[in-house]
């Protein structure tokens, strides 16, 4: 019997976030730190700014609702909420993806690394070093060690 | 240690994500993506040898298929790409496409069904289907070293002849676009191949498969004319010459030409039939050599 119990999440700078239950345990680092109550309330969420996790709140609140839509149909509408989601700048893409990672939300994680693939496929290293700032700490024979034993791809 | 520093446009450093985040973005990529991408940084190129890249380029079901052991699954992935597994009491080898990790199979001689008829044409429609077990010698099963089983078909002379080999689309990959190419090679240039037309297929039983006529020696009709009374004579293509209806040569020496293509989907297992029927014509057939039948994803990747 689901009652709609309801979590306070703080960020890392302060700010409270009330949020259904359901939404929260979407992460299964909250979800595991209620179940074995060493959750406070609030439940501190370190490292996860209010901006990003506004944001990760707002992405776990439509996919627990999309969930319990009975029309499959929905699915269509959810692929593309998604890919509007994810037009964010680069920085706030990484601190999504950061986010994700450390408040374990598989499907999350698996959005926003997927946008970041297909930013960098079918790129040279040296394209790819463009789109992002990538600090290249080879010297040129390492690098030139690693073509060599990556050769068949650059063929 | 030089340390360059790669200005791109005010977006953050790669090095914000931990090691880990950046395996899974690479896992989203592909494996020639993979190894580029592993020259770009250290930590990229730790990211990219990882296991849980590999993983994910693996197909699903590799374990029980493979017996091999490697230190790592990156060495395991290339070990499949290039040096591929026998299986089905060695008639069968399998191995994976390396742009994309995709299942690959090469039917042996001994896994299809290769029928002759020795009579001349249009005295016999008699067809004598040549197995293991059969006495008649219209093939002989011998060993060549380039060849990747223990024996290839040897044709010793047929007047008619067809191939015919089925494979379960349960042991490909699902998704993909795959193509049939018979694999052969001649003993001999005078063998009975030139101009001589067969129609070829591969697709899903029980569904309407698109048939083409092809050629299985790489000759044309020499335009010279030697007169009315001499044969026609036959001259060799140039080796950027002809187009999908003569075989192409392959890497390792042998010939291949393209039987058919079909797709794979989720959730639609079938058997896939793939033919090599002779259109017939009044010459004797010799000195053809039949490595298999390999289905592989249709290039393009």
């Amino acid at each position: 019997m689901a009652t709609s119990r309801k979590v306070t999440l703080l960020s890392s700078d302060g700010e409270s976030f009330e949020v259904e239950q359901s939404v929260a345990v979407e992460s299964i680092t909250i979800k595991d730190s209620i179940e074995e109550g060493s959750a406070g309330n609030p439940i501190p969420v370190p490292k996860v700014n209010s901006k990003i996790l506004a944001k990760v709140i707002e992405y776990c609140k439509k996919h627990v609702e999309s969930a319990k839509a009975e029309d499959r149909v929905d699915d269509e509408d959810l692929v593309a909420w998604d890919a509007d989601f994810v037009k964010v700048d680069q920085a706030t893409l990484f601190d999504l993806i950061r986010a994700a990672n450390f408040l374990n939300i598989k499907s999350l994680l698996d959005l926003t690394c997927q946008t970041v693939a297909d930013m960098i496929k079918g790129k040279t290293p040296e394209e790819k070093r463009k789109t992002f700032t990538i600090r290249n700490d080879f010297t040129p024979e390492e690098e030139e060690e690693v073509r060599r034993e990556n050769q068949w791809a650059f063929e | 240690m030089a340390v360059a520093e790669a200005k791109g446009r005010d977006g953050p450093d790669f090095s914000v994500l931990p090691e880990g985040c950046i395996a899974t973005v690479v896992s989203f990529t592909s494996p020639p993506d993979a190894c580029r991408l592993a020259s770009v940084s250290s930590i990229f190129k730790s990211a990219c040898d990882s296991d849980a890249v590999w993983a994910s380029f693996l197909p699903p079901d590799w374990r029980p298929m493979v017996s091999r052991s490697a230190s790592s699954l990156k060495e395991l992935y290339f070990s499949l790409c290039d040096d591929p597994v026998l299986v089905g009491d060695g008639k069968m080898s399998f191995s994976l496409d390396r742009h994309n990790g995709k299942k690959c199979i090469i039917l042996s001689a001994r896994a299809l069904s290769i029928t002759g008829n020795d009579r001349l044409i249009m005295r016999s429609e008699r067809a004598l289907s040549i197995t293991r077990d059969d006495t008649q010698s219209y093939w002989s099963w011998n060993h060549m070293p380039n060849s990747r089983f223990r024996e290839v078909a040897e044709l010793i002379k047929v007047s008619w002849l067809e191939i015919r080999g089925t494979i379960s689309s349960r042991m490909l990959s699902p998704r993909t676009l795959y193509a049939a190419y018979l694999v052969f090679k001649f003993t001999h240039k005078r063998n009975g191949f030139q101009m001589r037309a067969f129609e070829v297929g591969a697709g899903f039983a029980g569904y309407e498969v698109g048939k083409r006529s092809v050629y299985l020696s790489r000759t044309k009709r020499s335009s010279l004319w030697y007169g009315i009374n001499r044969p026609p004579v036959y001259i060799p293509l140039e080796s950027d010459e002809g187009d999908d209806s003569y075989p192409k040569e392959r890497r390792d020496g042998w010939l291949e030409i393209e039987l058919g293509e079909f797709l794979t989907e989720d959730g639609q297992d079938g058997e896939v039939e793939m033919s090599v029927v002779d259109a017939k014509g009044n010459r004797c057939l010799v000195a053809l050599v039949v490595e298999g039948i390999e289905i592989r994803p249709k290039d393009g990747k």
